[in-house]
């Protein structure tokens, strides 16, 4: 699979062989010292839980601007060490992929999500970087959402009023949207005037898992809803913030100029082919201050040619299937459940 | 007697008709009848013996393998039951509770024995086989000396009982013994923790490759029993693999043993998708702790190091430490504080015993058996007499 980022690439793994001794060590131990990189699927890659087990940084401690951290639902989160560099590149990709979907003018933003969850500083997760992330292309904000996640239709309504005709921006996680949002509305048997508004909805269905809700099921209820009938989902993680993959108008899930991606088998590691299943792997050339450029995810999914899809677009499109399943692991190590 | 589950356990409802304070004999006749019987109905059953380890809990409960357990043991005629004893099992490994279960009936105790919640067919199965012979009237004392328990985790109920009981036995890692080992018991309760242990193997170079091609063969079907059938995940199964003998021969054994390894992985073995990436990721952590790159074999599924410095670092998922010895006792110094097991190919455990243990050496481990017998669990385990611990002794003089 050759790749327009493939030599960006191969200078970020040099880079941070350079500068992290861990995955230096890591690397020199799985992968032959020179073996040709002739594609992606040579490229030595992290299992992206390693950021959630090992501090992995390849800036000196003094550089590190921030440190971003994974929603951590269960377990151990991510730490992403974030420098002045890679912040700006995540800054400025993130701004270039969400001007190419939606245009470059700032519109007033209703995030489906909480105050609480952007200014309570200990509990910096995704959603935080998510909502602080987009927040940038906004010129107005409103959160739709009370502290209970409950849906504050008066707020949103006057907030809608104060913007009159004006193209609004509705960010959040797709669990929320589904239901703290849609759900809520529908409980409630309200309709909001969201015609003139674009959605731009990420991290997951999997907290969707037991409703079986499906992307087309879920652009109908918010056109139902809410008359809003721009609706965007996007891929991506904390592991590689900035690089989304973005939803085109056909459906397809795109990688940026940015990013890449391709699939390998769930047993052996091997790349497979386009359209065929396997965990996703993901590639970004922004990643300066930490070796996340070549993450394996532990999403299931496939990859297919950019020109499958008739929007134009040039990026490898990903589709995603779902999480992998925790490991049934035999044997008598700790197992009192 | 169905299993009882989360709720009925908490309610209480399972302790009618159950003896807590009875204990009886130590082997008594009717307890030797009754796991007998229990052999007999597993090896004739079809399902049954269509699980190997349902069957080879089934050798273990044959009159032949408890004669020999009793007579192992000095007084047999004056032990008796400590009253009711609780068991917990590891929640992975469906049998377990089985062999737990049988080590506190045949020391003459009551038994409440909490399952994996895993619902294993093996499991199931063994549950329904033994209530089969418990409505026999027979064996009626020792149905009210039995209950089959599925609990929460953090069970007041749990708690209560052991609160109470006479004795604990408790399988499962170090997290899960200093959690029971923290709770309140009696001030006579018996406890008997099998914790975390490490085992290895040890090949005689030049006595493996004296085997005969199909002895040769068979080793490795029986190491990928040890190893692979459980992710190599148990206590007992190898990670250190022990090569003795000169240069020139441990070449050629290494060679011999994993290629044969191989066709049976490459046939057989299906390695998780979640812990074959947990295998990438341990093999991070190594070269974390020990501060730089390690020289790594990969070959199908097996991933062989060879440096001594990733000596207690957990290797699982078919990822093994080998280290060349020219001499037995060399593996001393390499055995790690909590070795269990050492498996033996190309040598006899009784050799190998005899040459640790010479000049009043301590071997460092707690079973040498050959090589495929690493999971069979016996009533000596971890270095424990388990039938003398959970029986209490009249001294008669």
């Amino acid at each position: 699979m050759t790749s327009p980022i493939l030599n960006d690439l191969i200078a970020l793994t040099e880079h941070h062989r350079a500068a992290c001794k861990r995955y230096a060590h890591y690397c020199d131990t799985l992968y032959q010292k020179d073996s040709p990189l002739g594609s992606l699927a040579d490229l030595p890659f992290l299992p992206v839980r390693a950021f959630k087990d090992f501090d992995l940084c390849s800036v000196a401690e003094e550089d590190v601007f921030k440190v971003m951290m994974s929603s951590g639902t269960f377990g151990a989160r991510s730490r992403i060490y974030i420098d002045r560099e890679t912040a700006q590149l995540q800054t400025r990709t993130l701004t270039a992929i969400f001007g190419e979907a939606f245009g470059k003018t700032r519109s007033p933003m209703l995030v489906i999500d909480s105050e609480s969850t952007v200014r309570d500083r200990n509990r910096f997760s995704a959603r935080t970087a998510a909502v602080n992330g987009f927040s940038m292309m906004a010129s107005d904000r409103c959160f739709a959402l009370d502290n209970d996640m409950s849906l504050n239709i008066p707020r949103v309504a006057e907030f809608l009023q104060e913007h009159n005709g004006k193209r609004i921006f509705i960010f959040g996680f797709t669990f929320l949207v589904w239901q703290a949002f849609c759900g809520a509305l529908r409980a409630k048997n309200q309709k909001l005037a969201l015609k003139n508004a674009f959605l731009l909805h990420g991290g997951g269905w999997k907290k969707l898992e037991s409703e079986k809700v499906s992307n087309p099921q879920f652009k109908a209820v918010m056109a139902d809803r809410t008359g809003c009938v721009d609706v965007r989902n996007y891929y991506g993680m904390v592991e590689q913030a900035g690089t989304i993959f973005m939803e085109c108008p056909q459906g397809s899930l795109h990688a940026s100029a940015w990013s890449d991606a391709l699939v390998r088998d769930i047993h052996t590691h091997k790349a497979l082919p386009y359209g065929k299943v396997g965990l996703i792997e993901v590639f970004s050339t922004i990643q300066k201050s930490y070796p996340g450029h070549a993450l394996l995810t532990e999403d299931i999914g496939l990859t297919r040619r950019a020109f499958d899809c008739p929007c134009g677009h040039p990026g490898t499109i990903v589709e995603v299937h779902g999480r992998l399943p925790a490991a049934e692991v035999r044997g008598c190590s700790d197992a009192y459940n | 007697m169905p299993i009882i589950d989360p709720k009925s356990f908490e309610a209480g409802h399972w302790r009618t008709g159950f003896d807590f304070n009875a204990a009886a004999a130590f082997a008594d006749d009717n307890i030797q009848q009754f796991l007998n019987a229990l052999s007999r109905v597993i090896l004739t059953d079809k399902e049954a013996r269509s699980h190997p380890d349902l069957a080879t809990f089934g050798y273990f409960c044959r009159k032949a393998n408890l004669v020999r357990a009793i007579a192992d043991l000095p007084s047999a005629a004056s032990r008796f039951g400590w009253g009711t004893v609780v068991h917990i099992a590891p929640g992975n490994i469906p049998l377990n509770f089985a062999f737990s279960f049988v080590m506190g009936l045949l020391a003459g105790n009551s038994n409440v024995v909490r399952l994996p919640s895993r619902p294993f067919s093996q499991t199931m199965l063994c549950v329904r086989l033994v209530d089969r012979l418990l409505v026999d009237p027979v064996f009626k004392p020792i149905g009210r000396r039995t209950r089959f328990v599925q609990t929460d985790r953090d069970s007041a109920a749990l708690n209560g009982l052991i609160a109470k009981a006479a004795g604990l036995v408790v399988w499962g890692g170090d997290a899960t013994v200093q959690r029971f080992r923290a709770l309140p018991k009696c001030p006579r309760c018996v406890e008997v923790y099998f914790p975390d242990r490490v085992s290895s193997l040890l090949v005689d170079a030049a006595g493996y490759l004296a085997l005969p091609e199909e002895e040769a063969r068979l080793s490795a079907r029986r190491f990928f029993n040890d190893t692979f059938l459980v992710d190599q995940n148990a206590c007992s199964s190898p990670t250190t693999v022990f090569w003795l003998g000169d240069n020139v021969d441990i070449t050629r054994a290494k060679e011999q043993f994993w290629s044969r390894l191989a066709s049976i992985l490459s046939a057989e073995y299906v390695i998780d998708p979640m812990a074959r990436i947990n295998r990438n990721l341990d093999i991070f952590r190594d070269v974390i702790t020990v501060g730089r790159a390690l020289s790594l074999t990969t070959e199908h599924d097996v991933w062989r190091l060879d440096d001594p410095e990733v000596l207690g670092l957990p290797l699982r998922f078919g990822t093994f430490l080998e280290l060349s010895v020219t001499h037995m006792t060399q593996v001393l110094r390499y055995l790690r504080p909590n070795e269990q097991t050492l498996t033996t190919l190309g040598v006899t455990p009784e050799d190998v015993f005899r040459r640790l243990a010479a000049d009043g050496r301590i071997p460092g481990i707690n079973r040498i058996v050959p090589v495929g017998n690493a999971l069979d669990i016996a009533f000596n385990w971890d270095g424990k007499e388990v039938l003398s611990i959970l029986s209490c002794r009249v001294q008669v003089s």
